[in-house]
């Protein structure tokens, strides 16, 4: 749903003003705000896939990849077990959990992150997280040329479950994850189509470049939280191209982390769908 | 509720009958109509000077002057700007009927006008905070794309800025657009703008005079905090079939005017139809090439006088606005219909009996056999009016009446349509309420110098059944909800408007002024950003949702220089808003049935200084506006809580109009506009998360976009005129924008998409240097 109305913004948006108007590089001078500790942390049900990334902010016309913060503790508990993560030898910053751990659903996760030098002000933040019940009533899944788009869409044929329920959906070409950046998932709610059948609802598009007849394209559909599913919304708002007909104010993207922290620790289970793209029909 | 208010209007009347009872020896009451010559359209604010007692009145809206004499013989002269003024003896020693028909003034070129003090409205009436403007003046304003309008008109004028570039929102002493009454022969016209606000809905041709109240409304008129543009169309002309109309480059125009029957009634039919989507033609981009992009609007007005004290009017507008881009569509348009009633019951009592209905909806559909959908949203307004104007006595004159409008308001229902549908209905239900006012002001002349008005607006806001009321926690997430049935009348909101004015007449050329009034607001846009987009919804107060209200001071110097050619004026205001609303961060406004969740609360106050010096007569006229203004909000949940500058936060504010009549062929036309560019949010860092670059941000508003400004240029070349040609030409060349400056839009802060890490700042200006050309006829 959110997918057709930001397709009927862009059109109205490039119809108006890409005719008329023109966009340029202009330089602008921007204050320095503090440092700030940024926390990207998944736990998934998938072996390997969970990890926490740690991070500083820096200023905005910084032109270098974020500097990362090494040799911190990281433990994540659920209920009465504890796990200790461990720093990459490879990744500095990134922190993984031990070999062999797979998150369950339904199960609540405490994330606790002890610094060796203090960012932002503390060397202590926590956060929490609770992963949702997967949705994984699913019956295929097609990927077909949309010609009004030009481009590929991927339809999904599933019985949605009856409760409120928060999807993330990436995509998979012959073993390549597509979608590798945050902003190129698609966040849905089931506000259009709860409780029932879902009939091929598009899920994710593709431009013509990104897929091709007979590649193997995975969907994988993740449940989230309500609150990660806003947080991705408010990213996305927050790094596409803002109009002054549609767009708000800017604002900053919430956290669930203590203590100020920039990004999230979020939990989701997937599940996987596999088929071949079709071929483009005809005229 | 109808028959508290006829047992109020009753006793108001009976005391004030009793009032004056002493008061009716050897006074008698000169009155009528005054009116254009030519084409019999009646004048409203024309002057009525009585020369031997140095005072004067002027007529109403209507055309309609009462002015009350000791039996004497008088000099009275007539004027009104534009035109000839026109002198008579009279001999007063029974009430008289005197209806005046002006002579027009265009022809002649001349600084000089006889018209001695008359012409001194601006000094002498107790309304401030007023700018008026005629057709024939927004015509010589160069135009956008050739498009002559109103709405741009306006925005040039001390006080009232634009909500973004080329938009048709605009902002009065601060406030945001949807705090704007935009009335069009009384009916209101929710979103006055086609093309995406780019051009407004008002043809130039069907309008006769356009009013802008900056705060200081009238009692009789409510429901905005910010401002009122009361919009008169034409009544056509009822002497002689006359038409006129224009090609331009955006649209065609036709406007037919004449006699129903020959002095007593006429029509006027007006009709606009743009072919911009030709343009898109031009594109090579294959998805615009296709478009189909069209707005049109027709304007159509009928008036029959049954007799001396008795006419009718009526009065339609029809517009709308098509976009389709293959199987999507999109339309939206609004409709006006107004029926009024004027009685006079006698010379010193006229009345007007109003019916109303206006409608604003959109749609937008995909059609698709298997997957296709339909998103509508519509709002109708139902209005019931009356109103009286009273001349009492020489010194008083009484305004009071009622108003009760039936707010049905729809917020949008979308649809799945085709075989194989995936969208089930999702719907928010609709919204019904009643706002209604009744009213009483009094004008009253205190000595020679003094003048008073003094007035009460009492209002009254009722929510209506069925609909379901959720209740909110402080995040906005409904925790409990409550369901009230059809013709219930489950919330109650009061008003209490006072609306106070005076003048102090230094000597016949200049005055001070100073107001007060208060205003409430009980219906409001749900819009968070700045140009606007036809999509937002209306809402009103509510259960969850108390009404706005502002509380307005202004003060003012008014001077006029050389019988009235030069007019200049200085006023001081200051404005206070109570229970402003503004939205939370990244609010969800399409389609949101817990809207109201959504809503922050809080206050809303500015201050300012407007200058204004304006020459009317001439071959130079135009005027200088010069405005300094701030405007903050301070809302809990927005930028801390701490006060932020408001979107229209503009401080300085420029304005130049001039238009040189060259010879009675050619007239030269120039605008040029200087504003501060507007608050904006900007970030002052960034961080990665997901392999993308995420900014974040300053205070709300803190910085500023670069200053805006902009010059306009139209040359005008009319043919010789020639009385026994029936058919006139006038070529009009517009250029927009005539040094191409880059005025910035918007400005985004992109990444790199070969290195994400590198980020950069990127304006979208809309238009650069943009020539038109009009041919325009009149036969």
């Amino acid at each position: 749903m959110k997918l057709v109305l930001i397709y009927i913004t862009f059109i109205i948006i490039i119809t108006f003003i890409g005719l008329s108007s023109c966009t340029e590089r202009i330089d602008i001078d921007l204050d320095s705000d503090r440092i700030r500790l940024v926390v990207e942390g998944n736990i998934t049900d998938i072996e390997g896939d969970n990890f926490v990334k740690l991070t500083e902010t820096a200023d905005y016309f910084s032109s270098t990849a974020p500097k990362t913060v090494g040799n911190a503790e990281l433990i994540i508990r659920n209920g009465d077990q504890t796990f200790t993560l461990l720093e990459s030898n490879t990744e500095a910053g990134l922190y993984k959990m031990p070999q062999g751990f797979i998150g369950v659903q339904g199960e609540t996760y405490e994330l606790k992150i002890n610094l060796e030098n203090e960012v932002g002000g503390h060397k202590e933040y926590n956060a929490q997280t609770t992963m949702p019940l997967l949705s994984d009533d699913i019956d295929s899944v097609t990927v077909e040329w949309f010609e009004r788009f030009k481009g590929w869409s991927v339809r999904l044929y599933a019985q949605e479950p009856p409760r409120v329920d928060f999807y993330m959906f990436n995509g998979i070409r012959n073993g390549v994850l597509i979608t590798d950046s945050i902003h190129e998932v698609n966040i849905s709610d089931d506000r259009l189509y709860n409780g029932n059948y879902t009939n091929g609802a598009i899920v994710l598009l593709f431009n013509e470049e990104q897929l091709e007849t007979g590649d193997i394209f995975t969907l994988v559909l993740s449940n989230i939280t309500k609150e990660y599913a806003s947080f991705v919304n408010e990213l996305q708002t927050e790094i596409q191209f803002k109009e002054p007909m549609f767009s708000g104010p800017p604002a900053n993207v919430s956290s669930n982390i203590s203590n100020g922290a920039a990004g999230w620790f979020t939990a989701y289970p997937s599940a996987f769908t596999t088929t071949i793209v079709k071929e483009i029909p005809v005229e | 509720m109808s028959k508290k208010l006829s047992l109020l209007l009753f006793s108001i009347i009976i005391i004030f009958q009793s009032v004056l009872a002493d008061d009716a020896k050897d006074r008698f009451t000169l009155s009528g109509f005054i009116k254009d010559a030519e084409n019999g359209e009646v004048l409203p604010g024309a002057t009525v000077y009585i020369k031997e007692l140095k005072a004067g009145s002027a007529s109403n809206v209507y055309g309609f002057y009462s002015i009350s004499l000791e039996a004497g013989t008088y000099h009275v002269v007539y004027s009104f700007i534009g035109y000839k003024s026109h002198e008579d003896e009279i001999e007063l020693y029974s009430d008289k009927i005197l209806n005046i028909d002006l002579k027009s003034s265009i022809e002649s070129l001349s600084e000089v006008e006889v018209t001695g003090e008359a012409t001194n409205e601006n000094i002498i009436s107790t309304q401030m905070s007023v700018n008026k403007m005629d057709s024939k003046t927004i015509k010589s304003i160069p135009a956008f794309m050739g498009e002559v309008d109103l709405i741009k008109a306006i925005q040039l004028l001390p006080g009232v800025k634009f909500a973004a570039e080329g938009s048709s929102g605009f902002s009065v002493r601060g406030g945001s657009p949807d705090q704007n009454l935009v009335l069009l022969d009384e009916a209101t016209v929710y979103n006055a703008g086609h093309l995406m606000g780019f051009f407004s809905v008002f043809n130039n041709d069907a309008v006769k005079s356009v009013e802008l109240y900056k705060g200081d409304l009238p009692a009789k008129y409510g429901g905005r905090l910010s401002s009122l543009v009361d919009v008169r169309m034409k009544d056509g002309n009822k002497k002689e079939f006359h038409g006129n109309g224009g090609i331009g480059a955006i649209s065609s125009r036709l406007t037919l005017e004449g006699p129903l029957v020959k002095d007593k009634g006429s029509f006027m039919i007006s009709g606009r139809r743009s072919y911009a989507d030709l343009f898109l033609r031009l594109s090579n981009n294959e998805n615009i090439k296709n478009n189909v992009l069209y707005f049109y609007d027709l304007n159509a007005k009928v008036n029959y006088s049954i007799n001396q004290n008795n006419h009718v009017f009526v009065s339609g507008y029809f517009g709308k606005d098509v976009f389709r881009n293959g199987a999507f569509g999109m339309d939206w348009g609004n409709t006006t219909g107004t029926v009024r009633w004027n009685h006079i019951f006698n010379e010193k009592l006229f009345s007007n009996f109003t019916f109303i209905a206006s409608n604003f909806s959109y749609n937008l559909g995909l059609n698709n056999e298997d997957r296709g959908f339909d998103w509508k949203s519509k709002l109708t307004d139902y209005n019931l009016k009356s109103d009286f104007n009273w001349y009492l006595n020489s010194n008083n004159t009484i305004n009071f009446g009622f108003s009760t409008i039936y707010h049905d308001f729809f917020p949008g229902e979308i649809k799945g349509t085709g075989n194989e549908s995936f969208i089930s209905e999702y719907g928010l239900p609709n919204n019904y309420s009643l706002e209604n006012a009744i009213y009483i002001s009094n004008t009253q002349k205190i000595g020679s110098l003094l003048s008073l008005k003094y007035g009460l607006r009492l209002s009254m806001f009722n929510n209506v059944g069925p609909n379901t009321v959720f209740q909110y926690d402080p995040e906005g997430q409904p925790i409990d909800s409550t369901i009230y049935s059809k013709g219930d009348f489950y919330n109650t909101y009061f008003g209490i408007e006072p609306r106070l004015g005076a003048v102090f007449q230094l000597n016949e050329t200049s005055s001070i002024k100073a107001s007060y009034s208060r205003n409430y607001q009980y219906l409001q846009q749900a819009q968070n950003s700045t140009a606007g987009s036809p999509l937002s919804i209306w809402f009103s107060s509510s259960p969850n949702v108390k009404p706005q209200f502002s509380d307005q001071f202004a003060l003012g110097y008014f001077r006029n220089f050389k019988e009235g050619m030069y007019e200049a004026s200085a006023e001081v205001y200051y404005k206070d808003i109570k229970n402003a609303i503004a939205f939370r961060d990244h609010a969800d406004l399409l389609l949101n049935k817990h809207i109201e969740g959504e809503l922050l609360i809080g206050r809303g106050y500015g201050y300012g200084a407007e200058f204004l010096l304006r020459k009317n007569r001439g071959k130079l006229t135009g005027w200088v506006s010069y405005t300094y203004s701030r405007t903050f909000r301070e809302i809990e949940g927005i930028n801390n809580g701490d006060p932020y500058k408001a979107p229209y936060d503009r401080p300085h504010d420029l304005s130049v109009v001039v238009n040189y009549n060259l010879s009675k062929q050619i007239s030269l036309g120039l605008t040029w506009v200087y504003l501060t560019g507007q608050p904006v949010t900007f970030p002052v860092g960034r961080f990665v998360y997901g392999n993308t670059v995420v900014p974040f941000y300053s205070g709300r508003n803190d910085y500023r976009m670069p200053d805006y400004h902009r010059l306009d240029l139209s040359f005008t070349w009319r043919e010789k005129y020639n009385p026994e040609k029936k058919w006139h030409s006038e070529f009009n060349v517009s250029i927009y924008n005539a040094y191409n400056r880059k005025n910035p839009w918007v400005i985004n802060f992109q990444s790199d998409p070969v290195d994400p890490n590198i980020t950069y700042a990127e304006m979208t200006y809309l238009f650069g240097i943009i020539p038109s050309f009009t041919y325009n006829f009149k036969f």
